[in-house]
């Protein structure tokens, strides 16, 4: 079959590797028919995320029919339309039961590996590194779906893949960062980054009743996106986010604030930005907080902040002291996707929500290596970027 | 708990500014004051042709004191030559609309001095220490010049094409004021996301 496969920094490669085939009794063969690229996959793209190895198929956020069932899968039958959720999950586990299944502490097969890294592991991941169990990830004509008797989503039909393909990652990472906020109907919630996962956390702050929600970015393609979805708009690059972000709380600051940046925050626009930069070439750190510094500094006293940027290593210079004498709450995680899953099909289906509005670019999987570089030098208006078989 | 707290939710439409914050009392309509210092592409550029400027000017009229400063071991000539070079460079780099080839041609001259440096230490057994200190600052101003280029040839080419206009894409079956608070109910599915009812403010309660 062909896939995307990763074979160094800014070399994604569109090849021909093995089919998949049923390893256990659980698994799913998916012919996959839409798959995205997200954006912490830009992350892998620099190679700022360690554990990737030459050949490894990329890839998290995709969908597809049901090709084959392994005997112990009672949940899937063959030509079921499923959305797969990106963090593979066991739901018996401690950790499946109380929902977290983006740490369930079963399916990453390099455990070991993540035990030493994390302290402890966490789930497996599609696509994501052999930090997070190296399996083969979407962005394939065929996938492996481990344990696809638990996460994958049945997508009812007269749905189109457009409307549902962004349940398995980006909806619910942004939903899930906004109700991660508790939200309030007296809050201002601030989203620094417009991009896909910003996006839909600016709209799911405004269903959850934020009174006012606030979209930091420097592109004015998102900035208008984010306009449209009801966020007030920052352009980093035009003026002082502090001083704009206290103008429009009357000096009191956002009482939540959102990163949807994470690691990989514009190095060009601050001081902080250049130093991080240079620390990040010479090894001496391997994540950008800009983001994170300017959350702590802005967030009102007592508020909260919910990060569902990616982060993947260390930082420095983060702003401690104010982190804790504000008396800050702090709130991250990859997304449990299925927590959500039930309750925003149900939005789909009901019409209140349609996700398709974040595609801009629709291309098929043998360009994937070009869309990758549009999406990552945000060429053409690029916001997100659907693949085809 | 107080069984006799405010139990009214406080409207910050209602609050009043921070005392001595009376400055940010105002429309929130109008943009704030434009940053002091923006590292943009344009302002990277402008930076290193100073720096080109700087450099070269010493190379040019110290050559002998610039080498001592540096610890390279040019001859006066070869330096001056490269002082030329760098003066050039920097007057290219604060004059051209596009930086981009003068900064691709910093990255072309630090190749040059590169080069020069690994000559040297391998001909002079004397200073050598001087002359690996000196290659070490010049990669770490190449890995800056390399960046400020690729940043640069990255920003031409996305403002290439003027801004695409995605403010009809709500998402949303109604306009955002209209959906605001329809899905307050979701939070009832998440209560460890949710603030402890001890940790709320009284108000909230």
């Amino acid at each position: 079959m062909k896939a995307l496969c990763w074979h160094g920094k800014k070399d994604i490669r569109y090849d021909t590797v093995p089919d998949p085939k049923i390893e256990h009794p659980r698994d799913a063969i998916i012919k996959m028919t839409s798959c995205a690229i997200c954006g912490s996959d830009l992350h892998l793209f620099d190679g700022f995320m360690p554990g990737m190895e030459k050949g490894d198929v990329m890839g998290h956020e995709f969908m597809g029919e049901v090709m084959e069932v392994g005997p112990e899968n009672k949940k899937l039958k063959v030509g079921d339309k499923v959305v797969v959720p990106f963090t593979i999950c066991c739901g018996e586990c401690e950790q499946c039961r109380r929902g977290n299944f983006s740490v369930c502490e079963t399916t990453n097969r390099n455990k070991d590996l993540a035990d030493k890294v994390f302290g402890h592991t966490t789930a497996g991941l599609f696509g994501y590194t052999h930090l997070t169990g190296g399996y083969a990830g979407g962005q394939a004509e065929f996938v492996r779906v481990p344990f696809a008797d638990v996460a994958p989503v049945k997508i009812p039909d007269g749905l189109s893949d457009e409307q549902v393909l962004f349940l398995g990652d980006i909806f619910p990472t942004g939903w899930q960062a906004a109700v991660a906020c508790d939200i309030q109907s007296t809050d201002t919630v601030a989203v620094w980054g417009a991009g896909p996962v910003g996006q839909f956390a600016i709209r799911s702050a405004v269903m959850l009743g934020a009174k006012q929600v606030i979209a930091i970015d420097r592109l004015p393609e998102r900035l208008s996106m984010a306009k449209a979805g009801g966020a007030i708009t920052i352009n980093f690059e035009e003026e002082s986010v502090i001083e704009r972000l206290q103008q429009l709380t009357k000096g009191k600051g956002p009482e939540k604030c959102i990163d949807a940046v994470g690691m990989e925050s514009h190095a060009t626009h601050a001081i902080d930005g250049l130093y991080d930069r240079a620390k990040q070439a010479v090894m001496l750190e391997t994540d950008r907080p800009h983001v994170l510094r300017e959350m702590i500094y802005v967030c009102r006293p007592a508020g909260i902040l919910s990060i569902p940027g990616v982060y993947g290593g260390f930082i420095d210079k983060l702003p401690m002291g104010a982190l804790m004498n504000k008396g800050l709450t702090v709130r991250t995680g990859q997304t449990h996707v299925n927590r959500w899953t039930d309750d925003l099909l149900q939005r789909i289906v009901d019409g209140q929500v349609d996700p398709s509005f974040v595609i801009t670019h629709t291309a098929s999987l043998e360009q994937g290596p070009e869309m990758y570089k549009t999406f990552r030098d945000k060429l053409d208006g690029c916001i997100k970027v659907v693949l085809k078989p | 708990m107080n069984e006799t707290q405010n139990t009214s939710i406080p409207d910050p439409a209602n609050d009043k500014p921070m005392t001595g914050q009376n400055e940010f009392d105002k429309p929130s309509s109008g943009p704030a004051k434009p940053k002091a210092m923006q590292l943009t592409p344009e302002a990277m550029a402008k930076g290193l042709g100073w720096f080109s400027i700087a450099l070269g000017v010493a190379e040019l009229l110290a050559p002998k004191a610039t080498a001592q400063a540096t610890g390279v071991n040019y001859g006066k000539n070869l330096l001056q030559a490269y002082g030329v070079r760098e003066i050039a460079t920097g007057i290219g780099l604060l004059t051209s609309k596009d930086p981009q080839p003068w900064l691709w041609g910093r990255v072309a001259g630090d190749a040059l001095d590169l080069a020069t440096l690994a000559a040297d230490l391998v001909s002079n057994s004397h200073k050598r220490r001087n002359t690996a200190m000196a290659m070490i600052a010049v990669m770490g101003v190449t890995a800056l010049d390399v960046w400020a280029a690729e940043t640069a040839r990255r920003e031409a080419a996305r403002t290439a094409q003027p801004p695409r206009d995605y403010s009809d894409r709500v998402g949303m079956a109604l306009p955002p004021d209209e959906m605001r608070g329809k899905a307050r109910e979701a939070m009832q599915s998440a209560q460890d996301l949710q603030t402890p009812s001890a940790l709320k403010p009284y108000t909230l309660h």
